[in-house]
């Protein structure tokens, strides 16, 4: 685990090797610069993962015992007191000393990196630090004295593990006496991210070796798809915002670059730019509130700030407004309503870069932020306190209305796409809702079967030479049998069937809302899961059954993209479940080292929340719901697109339809609003601005140069023409001014030098003379 | 050593002026000598500056200047030849000697016409001293004059070696900078009546003047304060230029040869910023306060004005010269929050905009080198006709649009970071909207710099260029752009560097003055 934070800098240099030495060096081959990286960070991740699941997170393989540290809470207040200077202390470059490294001797600072991980706060840490000497470790609640009885099941629950991840940071620069620290933080969380990011990465550039064969700037492209990787395990890892930022844009920029990775036309690198300048416009929320945090709680260190959120050090106003300013750089990134109209355009980039970042690992960027500054989104924004927030709010209605502009889309990639901002938002729901758990295996299960998906879409449109529209597809079931009977898996995976991986965290999501209180929530999930299965169901039938309608040839794809198909089916079927409700070892790894944050109770500074652990029965009654919600929309594709069993002009009859699908056809005219926004007001704007400047400014404000006019006739470099012009277009009034200037300035500028040069040597000398 | 510290900064600061006599004796044909002369001096002149770097004491132990010499120049108005450099001005002053540096290497094949190489190295040097000196005063005369001193070389090197409109440009930008100087020479002097050395007497001492225990100001009324203040404020304005006395750079900018723009938005422009921060704030720190507000609106106004006029510009230069109204926005932001972070944010800014727009404009130059043209519309597929110049054109645009872990990110991070809990007494709810409206100039800023890529860099090569070849980068392009490179990346990923050195003397000067 400890050398986990080599995985951005292998990707860096991956991505450095290949840029400079892909074509010179490896002739093209810049896979084999790249890939070996990745694989190295595979090794790596699998290796960090295996000492959570197999210690469960106790002892590292130092034997270092982990988080007894019985110095700690002892400043929280003092933290965020100390205007600046929150959470400063010594850097530490070794991992073990640094765990009890807490310096007292800096005290009236922080408890700094050990006291931040798990940090039950301020009042009643005397207690849980007993506990934690004795070996019982401490459960990482924030309700301290409050609520007694959620320390209760904490303590049995989590006997075995909790307590601290591993801390390593530099000092990397002081500013204004603030130190900020370049670090990262390893706990479950970070590690299963990690294994999942490096797993897929790995996986797309080797089909990607496959699939862009030929293409042009291959190089590029190999290279940008490490440095992706790198960014993102960057913002996994980081254990402070400013990093995490670093992360968060390097993303941006790869992002940009592989969307528009065909620039030569001015539609990709429109979708490209229309990408960066949306995430951008999010990113006002995220710097925003980094900065609030920063000015109320003096530090941007994450387990610092959730440690404040929870305990309460910091909150109010100031608080709130940083939560939500955050959560819209979350909405930009994770293209979340309204923000996600960039996404199904990035759909113009090559499809490996489609499956990594546009599904698996970049969108989830927003949704690990929230995951990982869960005190601070929980706390600011009330998680738990009523059956709505905004959180929840918003990712409801992403996850909708995405689900129905799937259903009316005829480019496979799109459908893929939307289905992708309808899961963002489940995802974005399950947080919001306070099912933490639910969301994080969320977004690991989707990882896989969206991945999944996505190259099985690129296989399709290899095989079929191009073509992304399903209405030239058809029949495909027996022409492309592994990519077919992948994708049914992904299929069923994301549309939620058992036992498929889908399905298990879909309904840790369903049972969590309903759980939490959040019963309206509930249905609209469910609502989704009908929608998804029926949309999955649509596009399977029009791609791969029936006959076959387009005029190309199809063929399966080469082994290279058929092996990380098959590689990646099996996650997709498999990896649900690590997560079920009788077991939930995935739980239990993403917990290891965090705070436990799934029992939102226990999270709850107010505690608000009633523990529900006795309402297993309901767990499986509400996962039939969702399973045969399911079930029925994949019938009644069936029934629908292949037995057409349904009039075809269904919408064309009901006037209602029919608007209905107009609405979704337009997208909800959203892309019309925001274009017209910006086209309307750029053009005008600009252009007034650059009018003010030449017409206004120079015209009020030159007056000198207005001046000159009358005079400078004569004078060496004088254009005449030009300043006839402005000066035609000055006001009156501007004139007027300006022969009151002429009088202080003859306005020659070579009489004006002379005089100044003589007066100032004549100055000197006199000067100099008296001197 | 003694000896070296004594003597370093006027070294360094002269003898650009030295070869500059030594052109002005070669005869004009004699090229090659020419040449080497310039880039002798300037390269010693470097070599003297890593001297400085070696003996300069970073721990933050020495208090106040290092490398300080005081000697008597005229008595009689009591002005003193006083130099020296702390943490603040060293990073300016080995900037300076930098791009000078890099700018003559450049000029090595790409003198711009009318050619004349002996009188444009002779500006150019003549332009160091200047530059150089105004980093280095620590007297208010003898800042004036090397304010000045610098004021002329660039004028006649837009004047002479500049575009269609050099006779505009240039004229404009000497009268705004002109103007503007009248009132700080005003104001200069007002201070100097006013002050009272506690062995009697009156002092352009800015050491003296800035010592607030010293009480040297102590008979100066606030509505003087204000008066003095805003003379200077006019006059470090213009330079910066804030909006809205801003409107002779754009021009000045466009019309000036490359070096002309490097020198112009690296160096010149920070010695407005670099003023604000070691004369008006702690010569007068209660009028500052009260004026912060208001440079702060001019700040961001100028933030989003230069991102929306650099939309609607056709020409590439120009709209370079527009992304620096608005990157200097950022540099003033932070100025005007009064806080240790915010002017080291200042600080950063400075030198990365140095950096990155220089490189900008360097770029830019060897453009249109290359095309003839400035034009936006007729450029095209830079990234197919020239790689590698498109590669870096690219790279540097992601810098100066603030992308982490280049160098513009960090500054503007941290300057608007600054913005949200301002100095004592001045009102939070308004920087925290100039914060925002920062941010959303980050925006913005993205946007015009994609909207050029896309315009420049990306797509198809344009008829009119189909047949061309051009060669892509060349030899002395490297030498001057590759340190230019290397410093974006290595300020962006460890702004420690910089910061370690700005930090220790903002924090001893300015976490005393404002609370």
């Amino acid at each position: 685990m400890k050398f986990l934070f080599l995985l951005p800098l292998l990707n860096l240099a991956g991505f450095l090797l290949a840029i400079f030495f892909g074509k010179s060096v490896a002739k093209g081959k810049a896979h084999l610069l790249t890939v070996p990286f990745l694989v190295v960070s595979v090794l790596l991740s699998v290796f960090a993962f295996g000492q959570i699941v197999f210690d469960n997170g106790t002892v590292d393989d130092d034997g270092r015992t982990v988080a007894v540290c019985s110095v700690l809470a002892e400043s929280q207040d003092a933290t965020a007191a100390d205007g600046h200077g929150g959470g400063h202390e010594s850097g530490h470059e070794n991992p073990c000393e640094g765990v009890h490294a807490v310096s007292a001797a800096t005290s009236g600072v922080t408890s700094g990196t050990s006291g931040t991980t798990d940090a039950p706060a301020g009042h009643g840490s005397d207690e849980v630090s007993h506990a934690a000497a004795a070996g019982v470790v401490r459960l990482a609640s924030a309700d301290g004295g409050e609520t007694d009885v959620a320390q209760g099941v904490a303590h049995e629950e989590l006997g075995k593990r909790s307590s601290h991840g591993i801390d390593q940071s530099f000092e990397w620069f002081t500013i204004g006496g603030t130190t900020f620290h370049m670090g990262v933080h390893v706990d479950g969380l970070a590690v299963v991210l990690c294994l999942m990011v490096s797993v897929i990465a790995l996986m797309i550039q080797i089909y990607s070796i496959g699939y862009m064969k030929g293409e042009v700037r291959y190089v590029q492209f190999m290279a940008t798809i490490s440095l992706f990787a790198g960014g993102m395990l960057l913002l996994v890892l980081a254990s402070n915002l400013f990093l995490a930022i670093f992360g968060w844009e390097i993303m941006g920029l790869c992002s940009y670059l592989l969307i528009g990775h065909y620039w030569e036309e001015r539609e990709n690198q429109n979708a490209a730019i229309k990408a960066f300048l949306t995430t951008r416009t999010g990113d006002i929320g995220l710097l925003s509130g980094s900065f609030i945090l920063f000015g109320i709680a003096g530090t941007l260190n994450i387990q610092e700030l959730n440690d404040a959120a929870v305990t309460g050090t910091i909150g109010g106003v100031a608080l709130t407004t940083a939560a939500i300013a955050l959560f819209i750089g979350v909405i930009g990134k994770s293209a979340q309503f309204p923000l996600h109209t960039w996404l199904p355009d990035a759909m113009a980039g090559p499809t490996p870069v489609s499956a990594l970042i546009h599904a698996a690992t970049m969108v989830v960027a927003g949704v690990y932020l929230v995951a990982r500054l869960y005190g601070v989104f929980a706390a600011g924004v009330e998680i738990g306190e009523s059956g709505v927030n905004l959180i929840v709010a918003i990712g409801c209605v992403t996850a909708i209305i995405a689900a129905f502009l799937a259903l009316v889309q005829w480019d496979i990639k799109k459908v893929l796409a939307y289905s992708t901002i309808s899961q963002l938002g489940y995802m974005v729901m399950a947080l919001g809702a306070g099912a933490w758990g639910a969301g994080v295996f969320h977004v690991f299960t989707h990882a896989f079967f969206k991945a999944l998906l996505f190259l099985g879409s690129g296989s399709v449109i290899h095989g079929c030479h191009h073509e992304q529209d399903m209405r030239q597809m058809g029949g495909l079931r027996k022409l492309m049998p592994k990519t077919f009977w992948t994708w049914t898996i992904g299929t069923l995976a994301l549309s939620g069937i058992i036992p498929f991986a889908g399905f298990w965290s879909k309904d840790e999501i369903l049972g969590g809302a309903y759980q939490n209180g959040y019963e309206i929530f509930f249905v609209g999930g469910a609502i989704v899961a009908f929608l998804t299965a029926f949309y999955m169901g649509r596009a399977t039938i029009l791609t791969f059954f029936g006959d076959y309608r387009g005029h190309a040839h199809p063929h399966e794809s080469p082994s290279l993209m058929t092996g990380p198909l098959l590689f990646l089916a099996v996650p997709s079927a498999l990896v649900g479940l690590f997560g079920t409700p009788w077991n939930n070892v995935f739980l239990e790894w993403v917990q290891t080292f965090t705070v436990k944050m799934t029992d939102f109770a226990l999270f709850n500074p107010l505690g608000k929340v009633a523990v529900h652990h006795e309402v297993e029965t309901i767990t499986y009654v509400l996962a039939g719901v969702s399973l045969a919600l399911a079930l029925l929309g994949l019938g009644l594709s069936w029934v629908v697109f292949q037995m057409k069993k349904t009039p075809g002009d269904l919408t064309e009859r009901i006037a209602a339809l029919r608007v209905g699908r107009t609405l979704l056809e337009n997208k909800y005219y959203l892309d019309d609003l925001y274009g017209g926004i910006v086209y309307t007001f750029r053009e005008p704007l600009a252009k007034a601005v650059n009018w003010t400047n030449k017409h206004v400014i120079d015209v009020v404000l030159d007056l000198t140069g207005k001046s000159m006019i009358e005079f400078g006739k004569g004078t060496y470099f004088f254009d005449q023409d030009l300043l006839d012009k402005v000066y035609d277009g000055s006001a009156v009034g501007a004139d007027r001014g300006g022969n009151v200037l002429k009088r202080m300035q003859t306005g020659q500028v070579q009489q004006y030098l002379a005089v100044f040069l003589a007066a100032s040597a004549g100055l000197g000398i006199l000067l100099l003379a008296a001197n | 050593m003694e000896w070296f510290d004594d003597w370093a900064l006027s070294l360094a600061t002269f003898l650009p002026l030295v070869g500059a006599a030594i052109l002005l004796a070669l005869p004009k044909e004699r090229e090659n000598v020419i040449k080497t002369v310039a880039l002798g001096a300037s390269i010693l002149c470097a070599v003297i500056g890593i001297g400085i770097l070696f003996r300069f004491d970073f721990s933050g132990d020495v208090a106040g200047y290092q490398f300080e010499a005081n000697r008597k120049w005229i008595s009689a108005i009591g002005t003193n030849y006083h130099i020296g450099l702390d943490g603040i001005s060293l990073p300016l002053f080995i900037l300076a000697l930098g791009i000078t540096l890099l700018v003559i290497i450049y000029s090595w094949d790409h003198f711009p016409e009318p050619h004349n190489p002996k009188m444009f190295l002779f500006l150019i040097l003549l332009l160091e001293t200047g530059m150089l000196g105004s980093f280095i005063s620590l007297d208010l005369i003898l800042f004036f004059v090397f304010f000045e001193i610098v004021l002329l070389p660039m004028y006649f090197m837009i004047a002479v070696w500049g575009g269609e409109n050099r006779a505009y440009a240039s004229i404009k930008f000497f009268l705004f900078t002109m103007f503007g100087s009248a009132f700080m020479l005003v104001s200069f002097l007002a201070l100097y009546f006013m002050s009272t050395l506690p062995s009697g007497g009156h002092t352009f001492d800015i050491v003296h003047l800035s010592d607030q225990d010293l009480g040297v100001l102590s008979d100066l009324g606030t509505t003087a304060g204000r008066w003095i203040f805003a003379g200077m404020f006019l006059g470090f304005a213009i330079k910066v230029p804030m909006w809205p006395v801003h409107t002779w750079l754009p021009d000045a900018h466009t019309e000036a040869p490359t070096q002309g723009s490097v020198l112009l938005a690296a160096v010149l422009l920070k010695m407005g910023t670099y003023a604000f921060v070691r004369i008006s704030l702690p010569i007068l720190p209660d009028a500052a306060r009260d004026f912060a507000p208001y440079i702060g609106l001019l700040a961001v106004i100028g933030i989003i004005y230069g991102s929306l006029a650099c939309l609607a510009q056709t020409d590439v230069k120009r709209l370079i010269a527009f992304s620096s109204v608005g990157h200097m926005g950022f540099v003033m932001l932070g100025i005007a929050t009064l806080t240790p972070i915010g002017i080291n944010a200042a600080l950063f800014g400075m030198i990365s905009h140095g950096i990155v727009t220089g490189l900008l404009f360097f770029l830019a130059g060897s453009m249109q080198h290359r095309y003839h043209t400035r034009e936006i519309s007729r450029l095209g597929g830079l990234l197919i006709s020239m790689p590698r110049l498109g590669g870096l054109l690219v790279f540097t645009s992601f810098a100066s649009l603030g992308l982490p872990a280049l160098a513009g990110f960090p500054g503007e991070f941290s300057s608007m970071l600054s913005a949200y809990q301002p100095a004592e007494g001045l009102n939070e709810a308004v920087f925290r909207t100039f914060m925002v409206i920062a941010a959303v100039g980050t925006v913005l800023t993205a946007g015009y710099m994609l909207y050029m890529l896309q315009r420049v860099a990306q797509g198809k090569v344009p008829d009119e260029w189909a047949g061309h070849t051009f060669h892509d980068i060349g030899t002395f392009e490297y030498m001057s752009w590759v340190p230019l490179v290397l410093m974006t990346v290595v300020l962006g990923v460890f702004p420690g560097i910089l910061m370690s050195v700005t930090d220790k003397s903002v924090m001893s000067i300015f976490s005393g003055i404002f609370g």
